[in-house]
């Protein structure tokens, strides 16, 4: 691939999202195959320009592309696809909007109901910004269809970042009476007197919750920086370019606390033996 | 409203010809997607946008008119070429004895009045 400036490269993946956007579902054409020929089209059009390429450059060779919205006709668009359109295509095109938050206003209003309706307005969302296409043009809309949009994102962003390490603290509090298939497990090092477990208790819940969250989250990080697409589908319009610089922090806060997970399991394991040392030589 | 009839008028007659143009510029070649609509957006008024014919490439393919094959390039990335299978040939063939009987009946109209 072309290296393109950051602007440049945001304005392809937007315009990359579009096309896609506009040709899922169309059952007539292959939407991957139509992405790659395109990809050629722009890398070959852009090949014998001065590295990085620019955002106007780039801008300039997709105006000759046009826009992915006019490329497929009518009638090879999906019925599912149309009737959003037809929904979408009320008074300045803002039915979908209003359906959005009004869903979601219900929600809050009925909160028994908040389970159904949340998600429901999030997909309205979802199908409004996908028809739009480019998030920029969505002008005031956007108040009405972001609030969906930022709680459900919350919601899974709290339980994608947060959701494994409250079952590593639920696991870590069972310490004292884990058991695995009917036998009872003992985490602590081998020989930890009684008197001494409710002391080591707290270095070794802190191991293990700060070990397993630093790997989880350096595991989170690592596939962000290699599939940052994925977090963009995930989070869109909300999540543009790989966000190089907040991964890198993310992924440096994920080592920190896996060192710090390990070096407490570590002093543990010296602790204890020294303790058994001690013991064994008959000086404590 | 003038401008919205004209419009809505090249839309529609643009579709069904720019296949065809495809298919000519295919015929007897081997073509890189580029270099197609390359060749299509140089005929004034044909092609809106050149990533239209990558959508009707792909249907072609689905269809059985071209088949494509790829090969390493040394200018860059492997380039995708496009043929006409047989199915495609004799497509094409009717698609422009279709055309050629329809524009010379148009023709004859549009001579006639001028004349």
């Amino acid at each position: 691939m072309i290296e393109l400036q950051i602007s440049a490269q945001e304005l392809l993946n937007d315009y990359m999202g579009r096309l896609r956007a506009h040709l899922y579902g169309c059952h007539t054409v292959d939407p991957s195959e139509v992405e790659r020929d395109v990809q050629e089209h722009i890398e070959r059009e852009l090949q014998d320009l001065p590295k990085p390429v620019s955002y106007n450059a780039l801008q300039g060779v997709l105006t000759e592309l046009g826009s992915p919205a006019q490329w497929v006709p009518e009638e090879e668009i999906p019925w599912w696809r149309k009737s959003l359109v037809r929904l979408q295509k009320g008074p300045e095109d803002w039915r979908l909007a209003y359906f959005s938050l009004i869903l979601l206003v219900f929600g809050f209003i009925y909160d028994n109901y908040l389970p159904v309706l949340a998600p429901v307005s999030f997909l309205c969302s979802r199908a409004a910004l996908s028809l739009v296409g480019d998030s920029d043009k969505l002008g005031a809309r956007k108040w009405f269809l972001y609030p969906s949009l930022i709680a459900m994102y919350l919601f899974v962003a709290f339980w994608i970042i947060v959701g494994p390490v409250i079952l590593f603290f639920g696991v870590a509090t069972q310490f004292d009476h884990l058991d695995f298939q009917g036998q009872s497990v003992d985490v602590f090092p081998w020989n930890t007197p009684s008197k001494m477990r409710d002391v080591a208790y707290y270095p070794i819940a802190f191991s293990f919750v700060a070990g397993l969250t630093g790997l989880y989250w350096l595991l989170l990080g690592i596939a962000h920086k290699q599939w940052p697409r994925v977090t963009q589908a995930i989070f869109r319009p909300f999540v543009k370019g790989n966000l190089s610089g907040a991964s890198n922090g993310f992924i440096a806060m994920a080592i920190i606390l896996l060192a710090l997970g390990t070096a407490a399991g570590v002093l543990m394991l010296c602790f204890q033996g020294w303790y058994d040392y001690l013991v064994e030589h008959g000086i404590h | 409203m003038e401008s919205k009839f004209f419009d809505n008028w090249t839309t529609q007659l643009r579709k069904g010809i720019l296949e065809l143009g495809i298919l000519n510029v295919i015929r007897g070649n081997r073509l890189y997607g580029y270099d197609i609509a390359k060749k299509l957006s140089a005929i004034d008024g044909l092609v809106v946008g050149e990533g239209t014919i990558y959508p009707i490439l792909s249907r072609f393919k689905r269809e059985g008119l071209v088949t494509t094959t790829i090969e390493e390039s040394p200018d860059g990335p492997a380039r995708k070429y496009y043929q006409l299978t047989k199915q495609g040939e004799t497509y094409l063939a009717l698609m422009n004895e279709h055309w050629k009987s329809i524009k010379s009946g148009i023709d004859t109209f549009h001579g006639e009045q001028t004349s």
